[in-house]
């Protein structure tokens, strides 16, 4: 049957997997952390109607082939690490990393994952674990009879903490943050998480402020770096794009109806 | 069987050729760097006609077609000669990611491929695990001293496609760097990216991924010194595909290929008549 059927099919599942990440970065507009995605597309494969090179006649050559493309595919959805602005909440245990870094934390199967979400909590025992309950990692555990609001964690990522009667902070710990060379080849798993692939290369370790990494701020939130009004004008080109496509088949369709008609 | 039949059929098909080549245009119309087709096409040859067994006009020698009068020339349909690509500039898009490049300008960038070098104007770059420059499909971008190793932060891509790092940072992989403590103390030059272009562009082919290739036609591809496009570093280049003019193609197509299938049902009707209603008595 007709090729153009199938190229602009393909051109209609490509704007719906546009939408598709359009409408994911817009329903995470207000997630701590979160980076953008970007669909990439390219032209797949062409087909080679007639070879160019061949001869014409006994002297000449066919100088041009006809190539026929097959339609698009999404090559690629890229996140874009850019920093997302900061949100100042006062709130003693949220982080923001000012600059490039992940936090790590350990996950349930012991396995790390890494996260620019720096809402952080305390759990029954003292330690600094994040949302969903893992576990910062190094570990940060507050000694006993700490006081809460005396948590102080410093640009390069000191924790010190004062304890009830006695007004010199002790050290708790050191919080480090994670680089990676190719963050965009790093796998996203939900949960504002994500782990390392043989694409991301491994994980660099720093002091936040030292050699590249960025600096912690106490008491700020890094807000989505979705922009609204960039979303919304790739959704009008998305669904624009998508009539276009559906405008192929239909014309397609008749066409086929016409040749239909053919025989009577 | 009645000619006409056959030269409206050829009709059909290459519209249906055309509509095959616009819809790959319409598909494309969010992909980075696309560059329209068109379908250019070319009369059947043509046959001359002649007058036969006309009284007025002897024919000498007798059964001699070549003398015979010429009365004119008859088409005997169409056909798809080329798909043509237009090289014209996409708009530009402002994506803020460093490792995205736009040209302006006629030109390619080189990549390598297990192929063999292939050619892009799809800019949008990653830095693989070993810091290469690479294509989203992983294949190397290629400068001009071979393949281009950088860190983020670390480098800046001129209007002339040159790269530019600082010194300072370079050497240990596991060495990152922030945007705040770069101060480009010892900027250098590390390479500049292959832009280059064919003696005869017109005859390069699509490989599909966004990428060119050489052919024995377009000869193969030289380095652009002068007038080099322009680069920019944080746009990417949007298909120049126009959605108004593919739609009024996709109109024309469908009326010309109506058109000619009115001609073959006229021919189909006349030939109807002869074979069922002329031998009647």
């Amino acid at each position: 049957m007709m090729r153009s059927l199938w190229t602009a099919a393909s051109g209609m599942i490509g704007q719906q997997f546009n939408i598709d990440t359009i409408a994911h970065n817009l329903s995470n507009v207000n997630t701590a952390g979160y980076k953008k995605g970007r669909p990439d597309f390219e032209d797949l494969l062409y087909q080679t109607l007639r070879v160019a090179g061949t001869p014409a006649t006994r002297d000449t050559l066919v100088p041009t082939g006809i190539q026929v493309g097959h339609g698009v595919r999404p090559a690629a959805t890229q996140k874009m690490y850019t920093q997302g602005s900061l949100q100042n909440t006062g709130n003693i245990l949220d982080l923001a990393v000012e600059g490039e870094g992940f936090f790590r934390v350990q996950l349930y199967d012991g396995s790390f994952g890494y996260t620019r979400d720096g809402t952080f909590k305390m759990d029954a025992n003292g330690q600094i674990v994040n949302s969903n309950g893992f576990k910062l990692s190094p570990e940060i555990i507050m000694p006993q009879g700490f006081v809460y609001s005396d948590i102080s964690i410093s640009q390069d990522g000191l924790v010190t903490v004062k304890v009830a009667g006695n007004d010199t902070p002790v050290e708790v710990g050191q919080i480090n943050v994670y680089r990676f060379v190719n963050p965009a080849g790093l796998k996203n798993i939900g949960q504002n998480l994500v782990k390392v692939t043989s694409a991301s290369g491994q994980p660099i370790e720093g002091r936040p402020g030292f050699t590249g990494m960025g600096k912690l701020q106490q008491g700020f939130l890094e807000m989505s770096n979705v922009q609204i009004v960039e979303e919304m004008v790739n959704m009008i080109v998305a669904q624009r794009a998508y009539e276009l496509n559906s405008k192929a088949i239909t014309t397609s369709d008749s066409m086929l109806a016409t040749a239909n008609a053919l025989k009577r | 069987m009645v000619r006409g039949l056959y030269t409206g059929a050829s009709g059909m098909i290459a519209q249906m050729d055309r509509i095959n080549v616009l819809s790959n245009n319409l598909a494309n119309v969010n992909t980075p760097s696309y560059k329209r087709d068109t379908t250019i096409m070319k009369a059947f040859p043509e046959m001359l006609i002649r007058r036969i067994n006309d009284d007025g006009v002897r024919v000498i020698p007798p059964g001699s077609y070549d003398l015979m009068p010429v009365i004119g020339k008859m088409g005997t349909g169409v056909e798809v000669n080329e798909v043509y690509t237009r090289f014209t500039q996409g708009a530009f898009k402002k994506t803020d990611n460093v490792f995205d490049l736009a040209l302006e300008g006629e030109g390619f960038i080189a990549v390598e491929t297990p192929e063999g070098e292939r050619y892009t104007r799809n800019g949008s770059f990653l830095v693989d695990r070993d810091g290469f420059l690479v294509t989203k499909d992983g294949y190397k971008v290629l400068g001009e001293n071979g393949s281009i190793q950088l860190k983020k932060n670390n480098f800046i891509v001129d209007e002339d496609g040159t790269v530019f790092e600082n010194a300072e940072y370079t050497g240990d992989p596991s060495r990152l760097v922030s945007m705040e403590e770069n101060e480009w103390n010892q900027t250098v030059r590390l390479d500049r990216l292959k832009i280059v272009s064919f003696p005869k562009i017109r005859y390069i082919k699509k490989m599909g991924e966004s990428l060119y290739r050489a052919t024995q036609h377009s000869e193969p591809a030289f380095v652009i010194q002068q007038n080099r496009p322009k680069v920019s570093q944080g746009f990417l280049e949007a298909s120049n595909v126009n959605p108004v003019i593919e739609m009024v193609n996709l109109i024309e197509v469908h009326r010309t290929y109506e058109a000619n299938q009115k001609m073959i049902q006229a021919h189909d009707a006349a030939l109807g008549r002869v074979i069922n209603e002329v031998g009647k008595a």
